[in-house]
């Protein structure tokens, strides 16, 4: 190395990173950083790696392989081809931000863009809320196969908006919780083992719609993966998320004057040893004064996604 | 509409804009999602490096997309998007560390500030680390890269990383923690051009 450094440096920066800094270690790395010019530049690497090993799909078999084609806007610098490593592109749509005419198309790009895959859709519990008299419970749902929300109800067109598909969608009640949540629980024994791989790519998609559009107000999509089975599930579980044993969260933001419909998608690698998959969407209102609007949800789609044949 | 101020007090008040500002034309629109595209990952870098973890880093960065939409009527075509990005983001971290009560760090205002201008500097050549640090991985061993790819790639959490494995957790940062740096040393040496 050109450069010796302290191996208390890569001590103190592996801790940050982990997360596991002790409270005596927090003021020494402060100090570090402030005293030190090289220590600083050492920081940044560690946070350029640390987003870089993100951004790489890193292969360990031929059929994990996936060619993801990077955004017209992608600046990135030409790449050359490796039998490990595959640039995961990454666009506007990593921002999560919903801008009017560009909305969904933006939003839902990466996973539209990805060619030689599968998707086969599994069972989600009425995903396009067509049964007017769906039973909707309070707080988590005990067990799979039904949704639970904060407050919601099943309606057709008002204030302007329509359903995404079919006739009925939901709307999440203005209330003062912020934010506002529904909770389907999936049971992810019912899959076939998927010979050879540790994990499976689960891909969740839904539509968020807004009563008003003159406030900001972003939509998430979470899924937790669990290895406890639906009905093990208690009201209390989502205070224990963390204990998930992988987990994804996206948000997308849609500013003041975006109408219509927006499509949020996110993608998880699912352990093989979770026996459920959790899944909360979400709507959050920064302005209080905006939270008498209601929100709406429909178009729910969750797909287990196969690599295709290779061209 | 009653023009409001933003949510926003960590932005210095000659910074601060109306709720509402005049409407961009589409042209403008397209080059605010060019321009957050080409920078998008570079900007998530920068602010990583203020807050050390990537959720943290990416709500924050989420909010200062909103930010810089909002005002990019004030934003000049053609001069430097990244200083004028960075420092809607850096004011954004500030505001996020604040308003959620939330820093793993002890870093005061004179090292935030001196760690977010050399950043912002620093930050634009991370095109040639990231080549570089792909060059890196493919040096690790099987086991290493297998490691990187659940972590990394799969997401999957280090506690469920080392139940599958039969290991103690600490096992698992120990492993994690040699990669960090054996990767970081050989970026090192390849932007100096040194041995491979």
């Amino acid at each position: 190395m050109n450069n010796p450094t302290h191996p208390d440096w890569h001590r103190l920066f592996n801790a940050a990173l982990n997360g596991t800094l002790t409270d005596a270690e927090r003021p020494q790395l402060a100090a570090l950083l402030k005293s030190s010019p090289e220590a600083r530049r050492l920081w940044f690497l560690y946070h350029d790696n640390e987003c870089g090993l993100s951004e790489l799909k890193i292969a360990t078999a031929v059929t994990a392989t996936r060619h993801v084609m990077p955004s017209p806007g992608d600046v990135s610098a030409p790449r050359k081809t490796s039998p490990w490593l595959q640039w995961r592109a990454v666009t506007a749509a990593a921002a999560g931000l919903s801008i009017g005419l560009f909305g969904a198309s933006v939003v839902y790009g990466i996973a539209a863009h990805r060619g030689a895959e599968k998707r086969t859709p599994l069972p989600v519990f009425a995903p396009g809320f067509e049964d007017v008299q769906m039973p909707l419970t309070a707080g988590f749902p005990a067990g799979a196969g039904r949704w639970s929300s904060d407050a919601a109800q099943v309606v057709v067109a008002e204030n302007g908006v329509q359903a995404k598909q079919g006739r009925f969608m939901l709307r999440m009640e203005p209330v003062a919780k912020n934010p506002l949540r529904i909770f389907q629980v999936l049971d992810l024994r019912t899959l076939q083992p998927d010979a050879g791989s540790e994990s499976r790519e689960i891909e969740i998609s839904a539509a968020f719609a807004t009563g008003a559009a003159e406030s900001s107000v972003r939509y998430m999509i979470r899924g937790f993966a669990v290895t406890e089975a639906p009905e093990d599930l208690d009201a209390a579980w989502f205070d224990r998320r963390d204990e998930s044993i992988a987990s994804v969260a996206k948000g997308l933001d849609a500013l003041p004057g975006a109408n219509g419909w927006q499509t949020l998608g996110v993608s998880i690698q699912v352990p093989r040893a979770a026996r459920s998959l959790v899944l909360f969407f979400g709507v959050r209102t920064p302005d209080r004064a905006a939270r008498t609007v209601p929100h709406y949800l429909d178009d729910v789609r969750v797909s287990l996604v196969t690599s295709g044949p290779m061209p | 509409m009653t023009a409001v101020l933003l949510h926003t007090p960590g932005v210095p008040p000659d910074q601060v804009q109306t709720d509402h500002p005049a409407p961009l034309t589409p042209e403008r629109q397209e080059e605010f999602v060019r321009l957050l595209n080409g920078t998008h990952a570079m900007l998530l870098r920068y602010v990583l490096s203020l807050v050390a973890n990537r959720h943290d880093a990416e709500d924050v960065l989420q909010r200062a997309s909103v930010l810089m939409w909002k005002r990019f009527g004030t934003f000049e075509s053609g001069t430097d998007f990244v200083a004028w990005a960075t420092t809607i983001a850096f004011y954004e971290v500030k505001n996020f560390q604040r308003v959620t009560g939330r820093s793993r760090l002890d870093f005061d205002d004179d090292l935030m500030q001196t760690l977010a201008a050399e950043r912002a500097q620093h930050v634009l050549r991370w095109s040639p680390r990231m080549e570089a640090l792909e060059v890196c991985v493919e040096k690790l061993d099987p086991a290493q890269r297998k490691l990187v790819e659940k972590i990394y790639t799969q997401g999957i959490a280090v506690g469920e990383v080392a139940r599958q494995q039969g290991r103690a957790p600490q096992t698992i940062y120990n492993q994690l923690n040699f990669i960090r740096r054996a990767l970081t040393e050989c970026v090192e040496r390849r932007m100096a051009g040194a041995a491979p």
